[in-house]
């Protein structure tokens, strides 16, 4: 009898262990997703201040973190489609033209249009973090 | 020289393009044309180079991770790399805006009975 319920007890603690890290692996997961979506303001920012240079920078930094998010098996699945596949390509395109315009290379590019890909990204960013904050998402 | 194997993809894509089942989208760049392909991306862009006095195309092919694994380029002054270059950013250019499309409209309007145009009242001027 004792022992079926030291048994019990640790399969208790055992399972609220895990809880708990799959929670503190969500924060993390949400954390990242706000961080990035700070980094989009922050390129935006700089867009409008003309300051390419540092929204280059920043770029760099945001696609980072948006590879980086294929690797988090919480956010697994809902970076797998095409939707984020297509945004990450997007913004290295973004960033290879924004480079060429500040290195003189290639002249006309179109700062809105980055801007609207940006604001397309954030959109989805928000819809991740609402789901891993709700818990609506099928890991 | 372009190589054969790109020629081949750069050749159907011009097809596909052209039979309508290509969906091209522009970027960031005025007069450049992407295409998703599975993970990755393909993009054909156009420019004038003012000191060189030249313009070029190029086509570059993307990975997932939004970095160009190949490229391709040519001047005006290569002339069968260019028109070959140049086919393909014109079908994009061309399905991108949905020419055919609106050529076709037009010409169905034209021969239609209906009276085409728009007055605005306000513009009478009395």
């Amino acid at each position: 009898m004792q022992i079926q319920t030291v048994k019990r007890e640790t399969k208790q603690t055992q399972d609220a262990v895990v809880n708990s890290l799959e929670r503190i692996n969500q924060i993390l997961s949400v954390s990242d997703i706000s961080k990035a979506i700070k980094t989009i303001h922050e390129v935006q920012l700089y867009l409008l201040n003309k300051k390419h240079e540092l929204a280059l920078m920043r770029m760099k930094d945001l696609k980072a973190t948006l590879i980086q998010a294929k690797y988090n098996k919480d956010l697994y699945s809902l970076v797998k489609g095409a939707e984020y596949s297509e945004i990450v390509t997007d913004l290295g395109i973004d960033m290879v033209n924004l480079g060429s315009l500040l290195s003189g290379d290639r002249n006309g590019v179109n700062v809105m249009k980055i801007n609207e890909n940006l604001e397309k990204t954030e959109t989805l960013l928000g819809n991740f973090e609402n789901k891993l904050k709700f818990g609506q998402h099928d890991s | 020289m372009i190589p054969e194997n790109y020629r081949t993809i750069i050749n159907k894509l011009v097809e596909k393009t052209q039979r309508k089942q290509a969906l091209w989208k522009k970027t960031s760049r005025e007069d450049e044309y992407k295409i998703s392909l599975g993970r990755g991306a393909v993009t054909t862009d156009k420019w004038f180079d003012p000191d060189r006095r030249k313009n070029y195309l190029d086509f570059r092919i993307w990975n997932e991770d939004g970095s160009i694994i190949d490229s391709i380029e040519a001047a005006s002054s290569e002339l069968d790399d260019y028109m070959i270059l140049n086919e393909l950013h014109v079908a994009a250019k061309r399905a991108y805006y949905k020419v055919d499309e609106t050529i076709n409209d037009i010409r169905k309007l034209l021969d239609s009975d209906d009276i085409i145009g728009r007055t605005v009242e306000d513009d009478l001027p009395f």
